[in-house]
C-alpha cells in the first residue's frame, strides 16, 4: 500500500494497523496529526526546540498507550490533551515569557479590514505575533477553535475545563487577540510615517 | 443561573468569527522536515543489538551461574533448606568453591568467545556461509 493510499484511511483504521507495528501507517498518522500538535505545544511553550521535543514526546506517549485508546471520543481530542498536558507540564520547568495585554472590549472592525489588505504572508506574521502575546491558554483555545475547528466539548475534554468556562475564555482570548492586533498595526503605521 | 445561562448562549453565537477562521489558520505551524522520521525512530522498538549474538547468550550466562551459586551459597548459609526442609537441595555451594566456580565460568566464557571468533572466522573466509552461531540462535 502506497502513502497516498494511507492517507485516505480513517484514523480507526490507521490505528488498527499500528497497534500491528505497521510503520507506515504511523507516519501517516504523525503526518495527520503534526501540524496541530506541534503549533499547540509552540502555543504553550513559545520556542521551537521545545515544541519540537515536546511534539514528539506527545506522539511518543500516545502510541505507547494507544491500547489503551476506547475510541470513546475523537483520536484527535485524545491526542490533544496528550499534547496539552504533556506542554503544560514542561512550561513548568522552563516558563515562557508573558506579555500583558490590556484588553478593550469593542472589536474593532477597523483592525480586521486594514489586516484584510495586507499580504497572507503580512497578515500571517500579525497575527502569530498577536498569538505569541496572549497568554498559552488563550492561544491554544483560540487554535483548537479557530483553527481545527473543535467544538467546546472537545476543547472542554482536552483542557480539562467547563464547557461554559470554555467559552468565557474564549471570548476574552479573541477579544485579547483584536486589542493586541490593533496595537500591532498601529505600531507599523507609526513606523513607516 | 438562567441568566448565566444566557449570557453563555449569547457568548457561544459571538464566537462564530468567519474572519478568525479563515485568518488564524495561516498561523499553524509546521514542524522540520524531518520530524516524522524521529517520531518513528523514537517509536520504533529497535531489538538490543546484542541480543541476536551469541556474545550475548556468553554475557547472560556467566552472571547467571554466579547468581545460582550465591543464591545457593545465602540460603545455605541461612540454614533455610533445613528449615524449610529443602534438604535435597544439593549443597553445591560447598562442594563448589568460589574460586572453583570462577575457573569453569572463565573457562565456559573463553570457550565460549573462541568458537564463536572461530566461526565467525570460518563463515567469512573459508565456508562463506552463514555463521553457524546465527543459524542456530537466530
Amino acid at each position: 500500500m502506497f502513502r497516498t493510499e494511507f492517507n485516505k484511511l480513517s484514523d480507526e483504521e490507521l490505528i488498527g494497523l499500528v497497534v500491528k507495528n505497521h510503520s507506515r501507517a504511523t507516519a501517516s498518522l504523525v503526518d495527520r496529526y503534526k501540524g496541530m500538535v506541534f503549533t499547540l505545544s509552540y502555543r504553550i511553550l513559545k520556542n521551537q526546540l521545545d515544541a519540537e521535543e515536546a511534539a514528539q514526546d506527545t506522539f511518543v506517549k500516545a502510541f505507547n498507550a494507544l491500547d489503551s485508546f476506547r475510541f470513546d471520543c475523537k483520536f484527535s481530542t485524545w491526542l490533544y490533551r496528550i499534547c496539552y498536558n504533556n506542554a503544560i507540564s514542561r512550561s513548568r520547568v522552563y516558563k515562557p515569557m508573558q506579555v500583558e495585554v490590556e484588553t478593550k472590549f469593542d472589536i474593532p472592525s477597523e483592525t480586521t479590514s486594514a489586516l484584510e489588505n495586507l499580504s497572507t504572508n503580512d497578515r500571517s506574521k500579525y497575527l502569530g505575533k498577536a498569538m505569541e502575546m496572549l497568554e498559552p491558554e488563550e492561544s491554544v483555545l483560540l487554535t483548537l477553535y479557530y483553527v481545527d475547528n473543535n467544538n467546546i466539548n472537545e476543547i472542554a475534554a482536552i483542557m480539562n475545563l467547563t464547557e461554559s468556562n470554555i467559552k468565557v475564555k474564549l471570548h476574552r482570548g479573541r477579544k485579547k487577540l483584536y486589542t493586541q492586533l490593533e496595537v500591532l498595526l498601529k505600531e507599523e503605521v507609526t513606523m513607516l510615517f | 443561573m438562567n441568566q448565566n445561562l444566557n449570557n453563555f448562549d449569547k457568548i457561544g453565537d459571538e464566537l462564530h468569527d468567519d474572519w478568525l477562521s479563515g485568518n488564524l489558520k495561516l498561523t499553524r505551524i509546521e514542524p522540520p522536515l524531518d520530524f516524522t522520521k524521529n517520531v518513528i525512530e523514537r517509536i520504533e522498538k529497535k531489538p538490543n543489538l546484542l541480543s541476536n549474538s551469541s556474545i550475548f547468550w556468553i554475557l547472560a550466562i556467566v552472571p547467571f551461574i554466579l547468581l545460582v551459586w550465591l543464591m545457593l551459597y545465602a540460603l545455605n548459609l541461612a540454614s533455610i533448606t533445613y528449615q524449610f526442609r529443602l534438604d535435597f537441595i544439593p549443597n553445591i555451594s560447598n562442594v563448589v568453591s568460589f574460586s572453583v566456580l570462577s575457573k569453569y565460568v572463565l573457562m565456559i566464557a573463553f570457550g565460549g568467545l573462541f568458537f564463536i571468533g572461530l566461526d565467525y572466522f570460518l563463515s567469512k573466509y573459508i565456508s562463506k556461509r552463514e555463521s553457524f552461531f546465527s543459524f542456530l540462535l537466530v
